[in-house]
């Protein structure tokens, strides 16, 4: 296929992206396109690393010079919980807001998400878990993402934290694609080292599943493989230079990239683990992406080797001249190198998981819609086994 | 893959049905064409009802006015913003009073009260019933008032108001009559018992108990009549009078007639003139010929009655499908007062005249009833000291209407 001479793909798909804006000092624009999507009163979700940031500020300021009233809604925790989103439409309606910006990470733009659904579904967010359940569209959204993984500012994506119930709730529908994306490279610059290693570790493994996803088209694999191949070569140098605005800009453009893949072609095992794993102990998105990656590379890898072998070629893995199980095993092992590089060495047990927990998180993992996408459709024995793995 | 996955990836492809990107914006559109249906009935509803809307501010400024209320006050549509409901009111009372009580709807209440207005072109009144609330036009607070005119009500509140007096005028006359015809049978009563004492008396030459018994056959004969227009008002009063039509030969009838009250004018030196159209032909009409009778009968009585002295004529004309029957004498005649009440039940010409005149006031009353069952007409034309001239008509073909009564 990449060489020209497979055969292209030909079975119906579709492509969503909402208006977006990269480059330096897209943030600015917000006032502009709060007004121009006729909006009257803002309620500004963010969080309370943000507000620690000179972004809220900026960006109160748009909006101050487009004469639009707003208010800040900032009480949303890492992995955004179902009773936050509540209250945020409580905000929300309580101010007669009209549209939602969002600044933030992927907790902060899909806590937005959420309470933009519920405030014009008027049910509990847990009524949406799933696909396609979403029956009214919410009011306008404009996200300004702060981290360079997450990419829900372009996804048809939601994740909230079921917090009675710990495990976290994938909600997916066109109808949670925002209005505008603003994505400013800048941004990135108020991330510590361990934050852009998760958050860019987050978007390789958006790409890698993507490109390996059932549902992947010829668009979908054009943004992942550039995904992946601009985090390989950039993660690690913006790494150690995180003021270099250059270095940030490529991993901000390979999130975007990453994101407007997943988005359209779905994600796999590793997510619908992580969703688990994230819920059940609260940890870090990314990081769980980091660890899982490379053991569901191992258990997908027979289904969909062609796809895997060219994400090897795009790693710069030499891959000729060996068979398939030395090259996933190459891959593997690139893979976990890359980790340790960004300083990722932990495995589950480091977390503080249990085998214990193993039943509990595979079978809140096995009912996650991001499995529908694994090119290998699993089982929950299958995801008890990577688990136990990943230990 | 299992079915609910594959279900899944499809939908997360976006190719299941409803699974299209959502937009706020056709969402909004949809919410526009409600809200322009909703207001596009909701006119159509204002401009149905049989009541006068108005939605104004408080200070009496036209928002919007139904056709309804256009009609009503007589104001253009173009024209109505420069009209105040202050136009629409005349009485600076009124206008005082409909300003406090703006003030209260606007703080939540409403109201129901009546009105006179005027309507804007030549301020002709229009008494109205008035229902006021408080709304909202472009944010700011207004009153709608519904404006039910009650012109027509008050006409039917008026006829029953005049109902209620004839009622009661009616009850009165009832009870005057009551006293008047007990006077009426009491004097004929006195000359009967009276007389009769008389004829106790010894000595009493022929000649006299001749002229006692006289008299009291007149005094009975008086009092026969009492009773018989008694019973024949009351069989009219109670429905019990039947009409028979028959071909009526109109001349045969006033020659009898004729025959019979030339006595009666002589004695009181009166002339009596018998009149008919110049062709000299018989007519033959279809009535009732016992009321004809009746009627006629009854006018000359009255006539030779209050006619001191002079003539008297009676005949008829006829007109397209009419007879116009006339009695006409050079009597004491009737005040322009009483002429309109001679004819209803239990009045006579005038209270003086009881004294001078007998009769208990119902032969024109019962030839009223009668002439109405025929479907006629009856009316006179009099003057004081001059005479009267009474006229009634008859149809002169046989009416389905009659034969039904």
């Amino acid at each position: 296929m990449r060489n020209g001479t497979g055969e292209i793909q030909l079975e119906l798909r579709k492509f969503v992206a909402p208006e977006y804006i990269f480059g330096l000092s897209a943030r600015l624009l917000a006032g502009n396109f709060c007004r121009q999507l006729g909006g009257k009163k803002v309620l500004l979700v963010t969080d309370s690393g943000i507000i620690k940031t000179s972004w809220l500020k900026e960006v109160e300021n748009s909006l101050i010079q487009s004469d639009i009233d707003y208010v800040i809604f900032s009480s949303i925790s890492p992995n955004p919980r179902d009773y936050e989103v509540m209250e945020g439409v409580k905000c929300y309606r309580e101010n007669k807001c009209n549209i939602i910006l969002a600044l933030g990470g992927g907790s902060v733009l899909d806590a937005a998400k959420g309470i933009g659904i519920v405030s014009t579904n008027h049910l509990p967010i847990s009524t949406f878990e799933g696909v396609d359940k979403i029956e009214r569209p919410m009011p306008p959204l404009i996200c300004i993402p702060t981290t360079g993984g997450t990419a829900a500012d372009v996804s048809q994506f939601a994740i909230i934290n079921n917090y009675s119930e710990r495990y976290k709730m994938a909600i997916i529908s066109k109808s949670v694609v925002p209005d505008v994306a603003l994505i400013d490279p800048e941004t990135l610059t108020s991330m510590d080292s361990f934050l852009t290693a998760c958050t860019g570790i987050d978007a390789l493994s958006h790409a890698f599943e993507a490109y390996v996803s059932n549902a992947s088209s010829a668009v979908t694999d054009l943004y992942a493989l550039e995904a992946i191949r601009l985090i390989h070569f950039n993660l690690l140098e913006s790494y150690h230079h995180p003021l270099d605005i250059q270095l940030r800009g490529k991993i901000m453009l390979s999130s975007l990239y990453a994101g407007l893949a997943f988005s359209n072609a779905s994600l796999g095992c590793v997510h619908s683990m992580a969703h688990s794993l994230g819920g059940y102990l609260d940890l870090p998105h990314g990081e769980c992406n980091a660890i899982l990656l490379p053991h569901v590379v191992d258990f997908n890898y027979n289904s969909a080797s062609d796809r895997y072998n060219i994400i090897a070629q795009t790693l710069n893995i030499s891959i000729s001249g060996l068979n398939e199980s030395q090259i996933k095993k190459r891959l593997i092992d690139h893979l976990k190198s890359f980790n340790q590089s960004l300083g990722i060495n932990s495995n589950l047990s480091d977390k503080q998981v249990t085998i214990s927990d193993i039943p509990v998180l595979s079978a809140k993992a096995i009912k996650d819609p991001c499995n529908a996408t694994n090119p290998k459709p699993p089982i929950k024995r299958d995801i008890e086994v990577i688990y136990s793995e990943a230990m | 893959m299992s079915e609910e996955w594959e279900k899944y990836r499809n939908k997360i492809i976006g190719l299941g049905e409803g699974s299209s990107r959502k937009s706020y914006y056709p969402e909004l559109q949809n919410k526009i064409e409600e809200l322009e249906t909703s207001r596009e009935n909701l006119l159509t509803i204002v401009n149905s009802i049989s009541d006068a809307l108005f939605i104004h501010d408080q200070e009496g400024k036209i928002l919007l006015l139904n056709k309804k209320a256009q009609d009503l006050y007589q104001i253009q549509e173009d024209e109505f913003d420069r009209i105040s409901i202050y136009d629409l009111i005349l009485d600076p009372t009124d206008q005082n009073k409909i300003c406090l009580i703006w003030d209260k709807v606007i703080k939540g209440k409403s109201y129901v009260f009546e009105l006179t207005s005027v309507n804007a072109k030549d301020k002709d009144e229009i008494p109205v019933q008035v229902s006021i609330n408080q709304s909202i036009w472009n944010g700011k607070k207004v009153l709608v008032a519904v404006v039910r005119d009650f012109k027509e009500r008050k006409k039917y509140e008026e006829e029953l108001i005049a109902a209620k007096k004839k009622a009661e005028e009616n009850d009165r006359l009832k009870s005057a009559f009551l006293a008047n015809i007990s006077h009426e049978i009491r004097t004929p009563m006195n000359g009967i018992l009276g007389f009769a004492e008389l004829l106790k008396l010894p000595d009493l030459t022929g000649e006299q108990m001749l002229n006692y018994v006289r008299i009291i056959e007149t005094c009975g004969a008086r009092m026969l009549n009492i009773i018989n227009d008694l019973m024949d008002i009351s069989k009219v009063e109670s429905g019990l009078v039947t009409v028979s039509l028959k071909a009526v030969d109109v001349t045969e009838q006033l020659n009898y007639l004729f025959e019979l009250f030339k006595p009666d004018a002589e004695k009181k030196g009166l002339k009596l003139i018998k009149v008919e159209p110049t062709s000299g032909s018989s007519i033959i009409i279809y009535t009732d010929k016992e009321k004809l009778i009746a009627i006629l009968t009854n006018l000359l009585k009255n006539a030779i009655k209050f006619c001191p002295h002079g003539t008297i004529r009676f005949g008829y004309t006829t007109q397209k499908q009419q007879i116009v029957f006339f009695v006409e004498d050079t009597g004491i005649g009737i005040s322009k007062e009483k002429i309109s009440t001679i004819f209803e039940r239990f009045i006579r010409g005038d209270h003086e005249m009881s004294a001078k005149y007998e009769g208990a006031g119902l032969g024109l009353s019962i030839v009223k009833a009668y002439i109405d069952m025929l479907s006629g007409k009856i009316w006179v034309d009099s003057e004081i000291g001059i005479g009267s001239k009474f006229y009634f008509t008859l149809p002169l073909s046989p009416d389905q209407s009659i034969c039904k009564k």
